[in-house]
């Protein structure tokens, strides 16, 4: 539409910016991302993990360690998008289950037919992205029941392509995703590397703004003009994207393919994301919280195993660490806490298509 | 080129469920002036500000720019026509800085559309020069900052979309003096450069200041329009408040005043309202008259438990008593009862039945071993039916299909079988039609007659003489006058609740 | 203000109101699918296909009412898979419990189930945890104490009394589990007609903040549903593991999706506020009457999933289209 009043021409002021000591302003901003306490989390339990195991603490170790929580890290950061905007994606097992079982079957000798996996792995996670938000959206089933039911689905397709453990995976594959450059750099590192910085330039884009915006206040951000819908469906596809590329590295990982290999990170990604500060409910938190938090977890259940403990007893601590530190993030984040009543805001969330108000 | 209107709309109506919000509604804007829209809570400004910025629809009745009948599908066409709103409740989002949230659907982006958190500082802090908003680090998360902080970012944010049409609705709720202040330098800039703006306020001494014209709304259609400075104060509050009932006789009945039951010493809420103490006493009418915002709401939900105290004391039975929730206070032996303010959300449950919903606070009693006794249940639901006057056919429906009137008798009927002795009401009598608030009167009359407290607000001026024995007044958060029976006159309430004394009030 | 009621006919008083149109059709689809059934299968016979699906669901409806309750009160528990796992385990692996002390061993489990309900409630109210994050984390915790319990291999057998409850069939017809499912939809259905604790659910579901003041004690409440619905959650595990005589690891993974899906069924909004038990019984029984029908169809575990996950789906979106939303 044209434009009816003449808007006033407006007089901006010179170099506004006020003289602040750039340390003060940077500290601000980290603050603000809410990944200062996850990375203090991180770098203590480093500490104590190099401590107890200085044999981890070279090339080989490092590798180990990267190659070996990067899946849940990628996943994490997945389901962390769609808990930023305010749904829940539990369709996180399934989707790496089925980018797994398609690549182990699919995957040859040929530089060229293993692009083509990457590129399939890829498109099959967009496509998981876009039927969850489909089902969300267009048909506003509340997205615990939606993904939970995508994940049957998607376990069951899973299955027909691929009843059994089985499947190959040549080593020149795997070295994509496991192997190093040059002796220096793991392969994993660079992928994450990739990703993170792809999500720092995300998230200044609008559309990253809009996430936020989406999660943290729907009315807000429709008011603001923000298309809610479109904001809705981006998060729940770019998560499926990285639920690719999870798949792509546990097939790297384990050579093989699996039904059921995506179903024991479900936990432990919700577990990486509450520790990596992202906030249930949505609004708060940065993707590389719950890259933090899935490493934090890896070491945790590492050490444990090192000490000998019963690896049974790992989903019992991350349950209780997910409790600890959820109970925590809103404690600490939230000033009102106190005030604020749970009359108002157990599973409640403003739905984003029709303005009704309807639980997810 | 004068008295060509900006805005208008013409015999606009607006229902929501059973809530009428506007009633055939014409109202217009000059183009290049500052209107304010006056009027109380619930009169429908918030409603003709969403249609104005095309947030909702109206049901019937015409819309029309400068330009031409217009039909917004949402706030984005109203932006792009050239109107910004800044909103009652604010639409920021907490969790993002100030640079993020001023810069929200408008980010300064580079080559590559990226917004750095450089590049949106320096907007914001343009911005924030432009308008005079000094101090403010836009790096903060806007969740942090005191209220009238946030307003004044949403303010900004508004004012910087340089629109031809500014609509301000409350724009002052949380401000402070010199917030506003600030904020009437800002409006006199834009009506300068030709900004046409639209004020909401229910405050009508600043209103006076910056308005051109003013249009007080009442129960959902215009109460007039008059220039500002035309009427004095006291007479738009009347215009504001005034309701159909004719002049009040004296409806109170003699009865005995008995005793303090209820006496609140140097009770300060945890916001909105401060050292207040006063008792109430067994077979008394007291009545409270405020502006709208001024701590009686906080006050009534603390004494019923509903909001925690942060200092002083309530004390009943020469007791000092805490309430930890609504259910201490209804169980305390003074059986505390409250008709809250907003009955459709807060009085009844819609989707209940009327029988279901007067028998709520009553469940245990009417319960044994758990099992609710059917008979006895249903036997005081008549009775509270028949007491308040609700017809009895209507004692299974849904309470969302009964009148405003009747849902209002219900929210007060549902305490009637709690032997409550001390009962708060909060404005029971708004949107309530003529007849039943001869009824409602009754029964509080019945009430006191028969040894129960009895403190309610209101902004009816005339059903506070008529029925109270007492009356106090809160301004800005404290009791700033009690008046006796013989005492209580229409023009010295409307003083104090101006907060002005008599003498400053004359010389307006 | 006449004393007697308006008589209205009865046909227009049954289908008047959501409830009953939600108790008609999805006792109708029923019907429906029990009669269309054979075409699929021969073995489909309505009597046959009738006891398998009373007896296989009984175990969704029996939690259903837990997830019922706590829906209701707009909260959602996630934990019920794991409890009904644990109580198979630990039912199961006690053998100084039998004899006289079955009884024990079942109260015993039962409260077990009340107490993580408990916690849940605890951690929702007190800590203002999200109730998703909150069961999802208890159900982890449980799970992991299941597997340190068992050490990966639960052992034994039911306790002969419980398996005596709920297999086998009386007189070649009825099965026997019918006697305590019908037992138990009766309780819950009189519980959530006529106790005060069901009124104040419904009040509660329906608008926490006129609930909250009409002096409802919200905050108990809610504990008290997570409880009852771990309780409720520990009593399916129990009947399965009765019928199926013995314990495993993944014995309660189903029970999760449908018990979310027969309370969906059943006519309960996920916002909380209204429904009907009865309603979510039937949600329950056309769950496992597909279930039924898939598995007699000659198609891999992978496509029944499948077509599983696309109905529930469905269903889902039809009984909410269905009741205007």
């Amino acid at each position: 539409m044209t434009q009816i009043f003449v808007p006033r021409p407006s007089v901006p002021a010179e170099d506004a910016t006020p003289k602040k000591p750039a340390i003060k302003v940077f500290r601000q901003r980290l603050s603000n991302t809410g990944a200062v306490g996850p990375a203090v989390t991180l770098t203590l339990m480093a500490v104590l993990y190099f401590y107890m195991r200085p044999s981890v603490l070279s090339f080989d170790g490092i590798h180990t360690i990267l190659n070996a929580g990067t899946a849940l890290a990628l996943a994490a950061a997945g389901a962390g998008l769609v808990t930023v905007v305010g749904g829940f994606d539990f369709s996180v097992g399934a989707a790496i289950s089925v980018v797994n079982v398609i690549v182990a079957t699919q995957v040859g000798e040929s530089v060229g037919s293993q692009l083509v996996s990457v590129l399939l792995a890829l498109l099959v996670g967009l496509l998981i992205g876009l039927v969850n938000s489909i089902l969300v959206i267009r048909f506003q089933i509340a997205s615990v029941v939606a993904t939970l039911a995508a994940s049957f689905f998607w376990g069951g397709i899973a299955l027909l392509i691929l009843a059994q453990p089985g499947g190959v995976v040549p080593p020149s594959f795997a070295q994509w995703f496991t192997g190093d450059v040059g002796g220096i750099v793991p392969n994993a590192a660079i992928l994450l590397f990739v990703v993170v910085a792809a999500w720092l330039v995300l998230k200044r884009t609008r559309l990253g703004h809009a996430f936020y915006a989406v999660g943290g206040n729907v009315e807000a951000a429709r008011l603001n003009g923000i298309n809610v819908s479109g904001t809705i469906i981006a998060a729940y596809m770019i998560a499926g994207l990285l639920y690719g590329l999870s798949g792509l590295f546990i097939t790297a990982l384990t050579s093989s393919g699996d039904p059921n290999i995506g179903a024991p990170l479900l936990l432990p990604a919700f577990a990486a994301i509450a520790i990596g500060g992202i906030r249930f409910g949505g609004g708060r938190g940065e993707l590389t919280g719950a890259i933090v938090g899935a490493f934090i977890l890896y070491m945790i259940s590492d050490l444990l195993y090192a000490f000998g403990v019963n690896s049974f007893y790992t989903p019992i601590m991350n349950g209780i660490i997910l409790v600890v530190a959820v109970a925590i993030t809103a404690y600490a984040s939230d000033r009102r806490w106190r005030e604020s009543s749970w009359l108002g805001r157990t599973v409640h969330r403003i739905h984003p298509t029709r303005g009704k108000v309807v639980q997810i | 080129m004068d008295n060509q209107f900006a805005l208008k709309v013409e015999n606009v109506s607006k229902q929501y469920g059973s809530t009428t919000a506007l009633t055939d509604l014409s109202f217009e804007v000059v183009l290049g002036e500052v209107h304010a829209l006056l009027g109380e809570n619930g009169a429908g400004k918030s409603t003709l500000i969403k249609i104005l910025s095309g947030v909702v629809q109206p049901d019937s009745g015409e819309f029309s720019t400068a330009a031409g009948p217009h039909r917004f599908r949402s706030p984005r066409d109203a932006r792009a026509v050239g109107i910004a709103t800044a909103f009652q409740e604010l639409t920021l989002v907490p969790q993002l800085t100030v640079a993020q949230n001023l810069m929200l659907g408008q980010e300064p982006s580079n080559g590559l559309r990226l917004a750095t958190n450089r590049a949106l500082a320096e907007a914001s802090y343009e911005l924030l020069a432009e308008w005079e908003l000094d101090g403010l680090d836009v790096e903060l998360p806007v969740e942090g900052l005191p209220l009238g902080v946030q307003q004044q970012i949403e303010l900004v944010r508004a004012l910087g979309q340089s629109a031809g049409v500014l609509l301000l609705d409350e724009p002052t709720a949380a401000l402070g003096a010199a917030q506003v202040e600030w904020l009437f330098r800002q409006v006199v800039r834009v009506k300068e450069a030709g900004t046409t703006v639209v004020f909401i306020s229910h405050r009508m001494q600043e209103v006076r200041e910056i308005c051109d014209r003013v249009t007080v709304l009442r129960g959902g259609t215009s109460a007039g329009t008059f220039t500002a400075g035309e009427e004095n104060d006291a007479t738009v509050l009347q215009m504001m408040l005034g309701r159909d009932l004719e002049k009040a006789m004296r409806r109170k009945q003699g009865g005995i005043v008995g005793e303090a039951v209820l006496t609140l010493d140097r009770l300060t809420g945890t916001s909105g309202f401060h050292d207040v103490s006063l008792s109430l006493r067994s077979g008394e009418v007291v009545g409270l008259a405020a502006l709208q915002g001024h701590g009686q709401s906080d006050l009534f939900m603390t004494l019923f438990g509903a909001r925690r105290a942060a200092s002083g004391r309530i004390i009943i039975a020469e007791r000092d008593v805490k309430f930890r929730s609504p259910r201490a206070a209804i169980d305390s032996g003074l059986g505390i009862s409250l008709v809250p303010e907003d009955r459709k959300t807060e009085g009844v449950i819609l989707s209940l039945s009327g029988a279901r919903n007067v028998t709520l606070p009553n469940i245990g009693r009417l319960s044994r071993f758990g099992f609710m006794r059917r008979k006895a249940e249903r036997a005081e639901a008549r009775e509270i039916f028949e007491s308040v006057n609700v017809r009895m056919s209507a004692i299974d429906s849904d309470v969302s299909l009964l009148s405003g009137g009747n849902q209002q008798k219900l929210a007060i009927g549902k305490w009637l079988r709690t032997s409550s002795r001390c009962s708060l009401m909060y404005d029971p009598n708004r949107g309530v039609d003529v007849g039943t608030k001869e009824e409602i009167f009754n029964l509080m009359n019945l009430q006191a007659a028969s040894g129960a407290a009895l403190f309610f607000y209101s902004t009816d001026l005339e059903e506070l003489l008529a029925v109270s024995h007492r009356i106090f007044v809160m301004y800005r958060g404290r009791i700033v006058a009690e008046l006796s029976e013989d005492e209580m006159t229409r023009e010295k309430i409307l003083v104090a609740m101006l907060g002005q004394t008599e003498t400053q009030m004359e010389a307006s | 203000m006449s004393k007697a009621s308006i008589a209205v006919p009865w046909r227009r008083k049954l289908f008047s109101s959501d409830a009953s149109r939600s108790l008609a059709g999805v006792f109708g689809v029923l019907v429906l699918l029990i009669a269309v059934a054979p075409l699929i299968s021969s073995a489909l016979t309505p009597g046959l296909l009738t006891q398998s699906v009373v007896s296989l669901g009984v175990f969704t409806a029996v939690v259903a009412f837990g997830q019922f309750l706590v829906i209701l009160v707009g909260g959602l528990d996630l934990s019920i898979p794991s409890v009904m796992t644990l109580a198979g385990v630990v039912l199961t692996s006690q053998t100084i419990f039998s004899g006289g002390l079955e009884m024990v061993g079942v109260l015993l489990v039962l409260a077990m189930g009340a107490a993580i309900g408990v916690v849940n409630g605890a951690g929702i109210v007190y800590l203002r945890v999200n109730p998703i994050v909150m069961t999802l984390a208890t159900n982890v915790v449980v799970g992991g104490a299941v597997l340190v319990y068992t050490n990966g291999t639960p052992r034994g057998t039911a306790p002969e009394g419980v398996m005596n409850a709920t297999q086998g069939n009386l007189w070649g017809v009825i099965p026997v589990i019918a006697i305590p499912f019908a037992i138990f939809v009766s309780i819950a259905v009189v519980v959530m007609r006529t106790t005060g604790f069901s009124r104040r659910v419904y009040a509660m579901g329906s608008n926490r903040l006129v609930a909250y003041l009409s002096g409802i004690a919200v905050n108990r409440l809610t504990i008290t549903v997570y409880a009852i619905s771990g309780c409720v959650a520990a009593l399916g595990g129990i009947l399965l593991t009765g019928s199926s005589g013995m314990s495993y690891l993944t014995l309660g993974d189903p029970y999760l999706l449908l018990s979310l899906a027969a309370v969906i069924l059943g006519g309960v909004s996920i916002s909380g506020g209204k429904g009907s038990y009865l309603a979510v019984v039937g949600g329950a029984l056309v769950l496992m009457t597909i279930s039924i029908i898939m598995s007699a169809t000659s198609w891999p575990q992978s496509t029944r999933q499948i077509v599983y996950a696309i109905v529930i789906i469905a269903a889902v979106i039809a009984s909410r289209r269905s009741r205007g939303k």
